[in-house]
């Protein structure tokens, strides 16, 4: 399976004693492109999302990635594989005791990038989503549509190769959606696979940055009408 | 049965081992017959979890092994000689262990061999994310177990005659006949002097240096090394032991005819034998580890590249090791001949 970005082979994804969450999923997530993955509540976006970054494995199918079947590595092989994996989390996982620019440049710690380089693109990032460049500030003291936003820009920061959003736009108005929409154009336009689980209406309606929209279903991913 | 505090320390060691290693064992029992690489299915990707999991277990059971066998080192040499009237060092413990004792050392020493060479095994597989050699790991892992019964069951027969009342007949009553009637002495002379084994000793250590060396340097796969690396491995092993024995001791016990290679760990002599039979271990180790390279390269031409890489570095842990090796059995010897300026025989 020589295919450029995420493919999805027959995915399934049960916790124990449980019914399945995903069954048999085929889908192909391309390089250059955004997709929008929406589906309700509970039907497992979440799941998808962390099955194709690397953090659940799954208990059937496999995950392959620029032609790789990254789900069955072993730990470390897939450990080092998620260097090039940006994500934002539904429930962002910062580290509250850190500064926003510690925050953002956590990922970049197995990097070997110039810290300078690092400070003046997680600047850009950050002015870019209306925070200030210099992040000296505590988490405790921004708001939730603040912290998001830096959620944002550490998945951006190490200039993934896969990012995936998990309802990235959920405490956002509609400004801040706008500026995440551009960015996530800008890093399509890098060649890197975004994929975006949302219900957000506004995602939805939104024509020109993703090129494919999907509902998911527990076999099944199908277009979003 | 004896409640010594070490002995006690080596009990819960090994029952933490065997514990952990049950649960491996269950599991890589259900993997082999279900091992199907090419399927999708929930249970190859379980088998594929499970096998992950053992790695980390067997790395435990390795681990906790190792420690019990310190420890049993540190138990026999210095601590229950206290316990066996008469005995003054490691020989006499083993002679009240008896039979037991001395099989609880073999077997546990050989347990711990075949877990480092399942360990090589897990390192070169994972170079490669693909598991070319997880059947051979889990297979590995599984072989050990009747070592591990032996080891286990001979320490249950060994231990309790430790609280015996009978005195035993320590090394230097075992080693100190004069004029060759004792078997060891007999063997000593006949075979060689004591100064022919000192210097057999430091020229197998220095072969040993330099084929590391050479190993480190080019770390070539081909046939002739397997057998090149075993033969020099047995040879350094048999010049290296008589060598302790026979050449090095009387320099460490300032005394001639007292072949004991237990009186090595005693303080009274530095605890030196720690440090030998310590590089000793190494060296086997990683020439083994050498060895098991080699041939992962011979078999697997896809890992050949890591195994390559995995005998290089097999090759300049053995440099090193046998170098110490032979500074620090050499170095008894040039301060006794730096200070009466003679050899001892």
């Amino acid at each position: 399976m020589h295919l450029s970005g995420l493919v999805c082979h027959q995915l399934g994804f049960a916790r124990p004693g449980r019914k399945p969450v995903l069954d048999m999923l085929q889908a192909r997530f391309a390089p250059g492109q955004a997709t929008l993955i929406s589906a309700p509540t509970g039907t497992g976006k979440s799941t998808l999302l962390h099955l194709l970054g690397g953090l659940l494995r799954p208990t059937s199918g496999e995950v392959w990635a620029d032609g790789q079947p990254v789900s069955r590595w072993p730990a470390p092989h897939r450990d080092r594989w998620r260097r090039q994996v940006g994500m934002v989390f539904q429930h962002l996982n910062l580290v509250p005791d850190l500064s926003v620019m510690e925050n953002v440049l956590l990922p970049c710690i197995p990097t070997a990038s110039s810290y300078t380089a690092l400070i003046q693109r997680a600047g850009a990032l950050l002015k870019q989503l209306d925070l200030p460049a210099a992040g000296r500030e505590s988490l405790q003291t921004l708001s939730g549509g603040e912290r998001q936003r830096v959620a944002i820009v550490r998945a951006l920061i190490t200039r993934p190769r896969f990012l995936l959003m998990d309802e990235p736009t959920s405490f956002q108005d509609d400004d801040g959606t706008a500026s995440l929409l551009i960015l996530l154009a800008e890093a399509a336009a890098d060649d890197a696979c975004v994929v975006v689980c949302s219900h957000d209406v506004r995602l939805r309606d939104e024509t020109r940055l993703f090129g494919q929209k999907l509902r998911l279903h527990p076999s099944r991913l199908e277009p979003d009408p | 049965m004896t409640w010594h505090p070490t002995a006690l320390a080596i009990w819960l060691l090994d029952i933490t081992a065997w514990l952990i290693y049950i649960g491996a064992a269950w599991r890589l029992l259900r993997i082999l017959p279900n091992w199907q690489p090419l399927s999708l299915d929930a249970r190859q990707l379980w088998c594929e979890r499970a096998l992950e999991l053992t790695r980390y277990q067997g790395r435990w059971v390795v681990l906790l092994l190792a420690a019990a066998f310190v420890l049993l080192l540190i138990g026999i040499s210095n601590l229950w000689p206290s316990l066996v009237p008469g005995a003054m060092c490691g020989t006499g413990v083993l002679q009240a262990m008896g039979a037991p004792g001395a099989r609880t050392l073999l077997y546990r020493a050989l347990t711990l061999g075949m877990l480092y060479i399942w360990l090589v095994v897990v390192q070169i597989d994972g170079c490669r994310p693909e598991g070319w050699l997880s059947l051979l790991q889990a297979r590995l892992l599984l072989m050990a177990s009747p070592l591990m019964v032996l080891g286990t069951w001979s320490l249950a027969q060994a231990l309790p005659a430790l609280t015996t009342e009978v005195p035993v007949s320590c090394c230097a009553v075992l080693y100190d006949q004069v004029g060759g009637q004792g078997w060891v002495t007999a063997w000593t002379t006949d075979l060689l002097s004591s100064r022919a084994w000192f210097w057999s000793c430091m020229a197998a250590s220095g072969a040993m240096t330099t084929w590391g060396g050479l190993q480190g340097w080019c770390g070539r796969i081909g046939k002739g090394v397997l057998a090149i690396s075993s033969g020099l491995l047995l040879l350094w092993l048999v010049a290296a032991l008589n060598g302790l024995k026979f050449g090095i001791a009387p320099y460490v016990y300032e005394v001639l005819g007292h072949p004991c290679p237990w009186c090595f760990f005693l303080t009274a002599h530095h605890a030196v034998g720690f440090v030998f039979y310590g590089l000793m271990a190494a060296v086997t180790c990683e020439a083994l580890a050498g060895l098991v390279a080699v041939s992962v390269g011979r078999h697997y031409p896809v890992l050949s590249q890591d195994a390559r890489q995995r005998s290089q570095r097999a090759g300049r842990h053995v440099m090193w090791s046998s170098l110490l090796f032979w500074a620090s059995t050499a170095a008894p010897v040039v301060v006794w001949r730096m200070r009466f300026g003679g050899w001892i025989d």
